[in-house]
């Protein structure tokens, strides 16, 4: 029972005036580097969640508060938070006199965060990047923990896909409607200018959303909100880009009412990380508020970040073992540089118009219009009856001869898997050259080979209202409305002809009419800018709205929440391709979702420092734009048994605040029902010459598994104790089980198998059997401890050590059908496939757990204590001992038999090996800054 | 006192059930698995010899052939069957018996038979040129037409199917106890040429159906 106030992370004085008179607290806040007060800080009394803002001197104040003892809490954007132990005596006033918050250094750490991309796994047009989820700093030690430690290795919070959380700006939700993910690059290397964000994790509720079960982020771009200032800096780094340079200018709220934000960066690479993969990045950030009066303000804000890079290779065991795990098959030689054939290449420009519209003292209405156009492509070889140009094309490696079989009988052929291994080793990259001359000597002129994109131009138009009201004293309402309006325009855009003269837009495996891919315009030769292939809109109208209301007692607060939306999926066919005539061109079916979420949460306060927190949420969700079509690029299909998945999550947590020790302690689960996966990949020994004819047993084949449910459970720990006023202490722990719960459906539809009678052609291959089989791609379990010191003088540093287990590779689907055991011309499993045989050969493989030390430290000078201008550096290492690990990777689907499988695995080198991805090695960031 | 409860309740029951959901590393299902605890593929056979594969019994009880090794090879693939073709045996009748070693109906809670049959070069769907399957539990492994067969109801290649086009047959033997004996039965004549079309068996598995 401590009467008087624990001072902790500062050197600080404290004074009590004992008033007779009002109010019955009282304090004012100041910057520990400029002493200059700091306006719109919020301090908060904990166990009631009233609060107050600091007015332009740094001052705050609360009327009336509860007597007894309570937990003060004083934050800011950009500082580091303080908690405060305090006694309010009735009628008296206790003033805290100055509070000092110092800057938030995570907010430098923040800026070395590199947005770690999922290497675009399937041959699918995803426009987005599947990142790690939510990470990105919030106060939690947990969340940061996850975001700065564990980051680099893929971690996931709580196993979830990005597609779970919600991704705002000023309200309005960045997540694609084509596959759910945000686009980070959209306002990559605006870190200055996204500074402002607001997260809320799991289902709690956020003012802007229903939102998903990961949580939601949303940065606020309001140019009045952002420290006036300016800000250069320059950093360098050895991850997905060498440098980066960055100014930021804000102006700040002036007497006329105007207040603007300017940023620009640059980010670029000659070669990243791995080999080949170039980076190009510049972005443009401007926002401008004009207030009107007290009530209405607008403000505009434009975002431009345009984003290129080179992308990397997945490898086999074999090729890795040959070439390192730095090597990337995508990159060649051409006149002395490197010239990676598959790029990446964003450019989606946002603008958003908001006005803000402060009703009266109890009720805001923030309404939002963005549109968002660009496109984004993602480029690669194609070729026409000529060699496959990737150096690691199977027929190129030693595995090919080792495994080789004529009929059932192993020949491997020592002398040809030697030649080859010769032959790759000087011929391991794309050879430009080869293919330049082969375009050259065609008899007709025509190109071999080009260069192309597989392209996505979005045109997306948002509109949306936020009502805050508070309905009474412990009551307040959120709600919102939003419809957005999407047209995509997906197509071959060649690129580049390489020396040809043009391109024939056939498909030489096909013969006549079905070898068209527009018959509308047949037997077309195209050159560079020109559509081929395939060329298709896809069209999207939703709404969604949504209602919560939140309740504030004394010893508990809840919320109840619920949403509604209807989507609308189209695709408009602007070729009749050849396969399927009459269900290609012009519109498909509506398909329209209905879906509906309900949530609700308890805190329940034991006393002002333990809390007791409860969360829970049912909701169903669309299926997204990608996996509403299943074969988007030629016709109009539906996928089949297509509907919403059902969504259950729940979670419980214990929470400490004192002002040494702040803990977390939480356990979740969730249930993802009926989602629906689909991937493309040539494909062996699914299809008997009866059905397919003979020579087309292998095929380019589309995968539909749906019907999947999933279920994650686990705990997340989070614990910072401040050992003194200097050394800060902190641990983190995820121990998680992610799952596949259920056999789900596989079906197969294949190209080859069409026909005028038969538009449809999918084959059944019942159930896929994936219970118990654990979701790739993350580490399922990762702990954190670290320890930070942090000098008066304005310097400090840290180090963190991290392990990471349980994380494991991606299965195959089409090998966990009775297609794998069955052989159809016999009824009993393939020789040798034995339950234990199958069991061995179908266990999921699991990475080698591993540990990683990150060193990090940062110092900054005052240059100018009258402009009060900073200059500091912020630097660190990450994975100091260079330690190799893998991140994620998948099985090869092609040996589709156990029979295939053994084959191709006889010599313990398998020619269709899974396929790994590697983190990176020892990496460094160093900051350096100027604030003025 | 409440308060102090709350903690470690919650504390526990978090920990008990995180335990108790959790899934063994080991614990995933796999597709379905056939494999045969008898298994004749017959893919040692040597080409038309007569069959004398291990505990197999062949028999004619009419006429004087018997039943013969195949192979055919296609794509550089080599199958190996069963046939009997009375084509040309000059045996007015011929029946003639192959029949399995004893199987044990006792190991296993669910036994599935499957084979696959053939036919080429029939004229006629007549009892007088068929092929039977047929079933013995008290058959002594040396007298044949002394046991007591029991008709099995097979999936047998008819005159209007694709001549050596194999139909697979799967049967349920799960009501069998003790040792049982699986028996082909050919009849046919070598000298009405309506009645010498051919029949060939090939896969013949017994497994447990999980």
């Amino acid at each position: 029972m401590k009467k008087l106030v624990i001072c902790t992370l500062l050197v600080m004085q404290v004074v009590f005036a004992w008033a007779q008179q009002n109010p019955s607290l009282k304090g004012k806040v100041v910057d520990s580097k400029t002493q200059k007060p700091l306006r719109n800080v919020v301090a908060t009394i904990e166990s009631t969640n009233q609060s107050a803002l600091t007015n332009a001197l740094g001052e705050f104040a609360f009327a009336a508060l509860p007597g007894g003892n309570q937990s003060l809490q004083i934050s800011s954007s950009g500082y580091t938070s303080q908690t405060f132990a305090i006694e309010i005596k009735k009628g008296e006033t206790l003033d805290l006199g100055v509070v000092v918050l110092e800057e938030d250094i995570t907010s430098e750490q923040q800026l070395s965060l590199v947005t770690i991309t999922e290497n675009d796994l399937g041959d699918d047009n995803s426009g987005s990047e599947s990142t790690s989820g939510l990470l990105q700093a919030s106060r939690d030690t947990y969340q940061q923990a996850a975001a700065f430690n564990w980051g680099q290795s893929r971690f996931r919070i709580r196993g979830l896909d990005n597609e779970y959380g919600t991704t705002m700006i000023n309200g309005i939700v960045m997540n694609k409607l084509y596959d759910g993910r945000p686009q980070w690059s959209n306002w990559g290397g605006l870190n200055d200018a996204t500074r402002n964000q607001e997260f809320t994790m799991g289902s709690t509720p956020s003012d802007y959303t229903f939102g998903g079960i990961l949580g939601t982020q949303e940065i606020n771009t309001r140019a009045s909100f952002y420290r006036p200032g300016n800000r250069v800096s320059f950093s360098g780094t050895n991850t997905n880009y060498s440098w980066r340079a960055m100014g930021t200018h804000a102006s700040g709220m002036n007497k006329k009412g105007w207040a603007f934000v300017v940023s620009a960066s640059r980010r670029w690479a000659e070669e990243g990380y791995f080999e080949g993969t170039d980076y190009s990045a510049n972005s443009l950030f401007a926002s401008v508020e004009k207030k009107f009066n007290d009530k209405h303000s607008l403000n505009f804000t434009s975002i431009y970040a345009e984003n290129s890079r080179g992308k990397t290779s997945p490898n086999t065991k074999e090729v890795n073992d040959l070439m390192g795990v730095k090597y990337n098959s995508y990159w060649g030689w051409q006149d002395g540089k490197k010239r990676n054939s598959r790029d990446k290449d964003i450019q989606e420009p946002i603008m958003m118009l908001s006005h803000y519209w402060k009703i009266n003292t109890k009720n805001t209405l923030n309404t939002n219009v963005a549109y968002q156009s660009g496109s984004v492509g993602n480029s690669r070889l194609d070729y026409q009856l000529a060699n496959n140009p990737d150096p690691t094309y199977y027929r190129n490696l030693p595995s090919y001869y080792l495994n080789y079989h004529n009929g059932n009988v192993w020949q491997p052929d020592y002398v040809g898997a030697a030649n080859a291994k010769d032959y790759f080793l000087n011929h391991s990259q794309i050879d430009w050259t080869a293919m330049y001359v082969a375009n050259q000597s065609t008899v007709s002129g025509n190109s071999a080979y080009v260069l192309y994109e597989d392209r996505t131009d979005d045109k997306q138009i948002t509109a949306n209202s936020i009502l805050t009201s508070e309905l009474t004293d412990n009551i307040n309402l959120n709600a919102g409305a939003t419809f957005k309006k999407l047209k995509s325009h997906n197509f071959q855009n060649l690129l580049d002809l390489m020396g040809g003269k043009f391109f024939n837009d056939i498909d030489p495996f096909y013969d006549g009419n079905a070898s068209q891919s527009d018959l509308n315009n047949p037997n077309r030769q195209v050159g560079e800018g020109d559509t081929y292939g395939y060329n298709y809109n896809l069209n999207a109208i939703v709404f969604d709205g949504f209602t919560q209301f939140k309740f504030n007692y004394k010893k508990a607060d809840f919320y109840l929440a619920q949403s509604f939306s209807r989507t609308q999926y189209q695709r408009e066919g602007l070729f009749r391709n050849g396969i399927y005539a009459n269900n290609s061109y012009g519109e498909s079916a509506k398909m329209v979702f209905e879906n509906f979420g309900f949530k609700g949460g308890l805190t329940y306060k034991i006393t002002g420092n333990h809390l007791l927190t409860f969360n829970g949420v049912y909701m169903t969700k669309a299926p997204t734009m990608r996996n509403t079509f299943s074969n988007a690029r030629i016709n109009n299909n539906i996928t089949p048994d297509l509907d919403s998945e059902r969504i259950f999550s729940a979670d419980a947590s214990y929470v400490l605040r004192t002002p040494k020790v702040k803990a977390r302690l939480t356990g979740f689960m969730s249930k993802i029902q009926n989602s629906t996966d689909i991937s493309f990949f040539y494909a062996e020994d699914l299809f008997d010459e009866a059905s397919v004819g003979s020579g087309n047993e292998d095929s380019f084949i589309t995968e539909i598994v749906t019907g999947i449910d999933k279920k994650n459970i686990g705990a997340e720990l989070g614990v910072e104790y401040q050992i003194t006023s200097t050394i800060k202490v902190t641990g983190a722990a995820s121990y998680g089980q992610y799952i596949y719960s259920n056999n789900p459906h596989l079906t197969v539809n294949d190209d080859a198998q069409a026909s005028a009678t038969n538009t449809n052609p999918l084959t059944d291959f019942g159930t896929t059997y994936l219970k118990g089989y654990r979701q790739a791609g993350m580490p399922q379990q990762a702990y954190s401890f670290g320890l930070e010191y942090r000098d008066p003088k304005f310097w400090w540093v840290g180090a963190n050590v991290n392990h990471l287990a349980d994380n494991y590779l991606d299965v195959s689907n089409i090998l966990r059908t009775n297609n794998f055991t069955i052989d159809e011309s016999t009824g009993v499993s393939y020789p040798g496939a034995s339950e234990e045989n199958v069991r061995k050969v179908l266990k999921q493989e699991k990475f080698d757990a591993f540990t990683l030390l990150n060193l990090t430290g940062g110092k900054s000078w005052m240059i100018n204590s009258k402009t009060r201008s900073t200059i500091g550096f912020f630097a660190s290492v990450n994975n100091v001992l260079d330690v190799e690990y893998k991140t994620g990777g998948f099985e090869q689907s092609r040996k589709a038999s156990y029979t295939a499988l053994q084959q191709d695995q006889v010599n313990g080198t398998p020619a269709f090996g899974s396929k790994y991805f590697y983190g990176y090695g020892r990496t460094y960031f160093v900051n350096l800054y100027i604030n003025f | 006192m409440k308060n102090i409860l709350i903690k470690p309740i919650f504390i526990l029951s978090l920990t008990a059930g995180l335990f108790t959901s959790c899934v063994k590393e080991d614990d995933y299902d796999i597709p379905t698995v056939r494999d045969p605890f008898f298994r004749e593929d017959f893919q040692t056979v040597t080409n038309n010899t007569n069959l004398d594969l291990a505990g197999w019994t062949n028999f004619a009880e009419a006429g004087t052939w018997l039943w013969r090794e195949k192979t055919f090879t296609s794509n550089g693939v080599t199958n190996g069957y069963a046939e009997f073709s009375a084509f040309g045996s000059g045996a007015a009748v011929n029946k003639v018996w192959l029949v399995s070693p004893a199987i044990s109906m006792d190991d296993y809670p669910n036994e599935k038979l499957t084979f696959k049959v053939a036919q080429h070069h029939l004229d006629v769907d007549s009892p007088n040129n068929s092929l039977q399957v047929l079933i013995s539990t008290d058959y002594d492994g040396t007298n044949v037409t002394a046991a007591t067969w029991t008709p099995l109801q097979a999936n047998i290649p008819v005159k209007s199917d694709p001549w050596y086009e194999f139909k697979i047959s799967t049967i349920d033997l799960s009501a069998y106890t003790g040792n049982v004996h699986i028996a082909f039965k050919f009849t046919g004549s070598g000298t009405d040429l309506t009645l010498d079309g051919a029949y060939q068996v090939d896969d013949f598995f017994i497994y447990n159906e999980n």
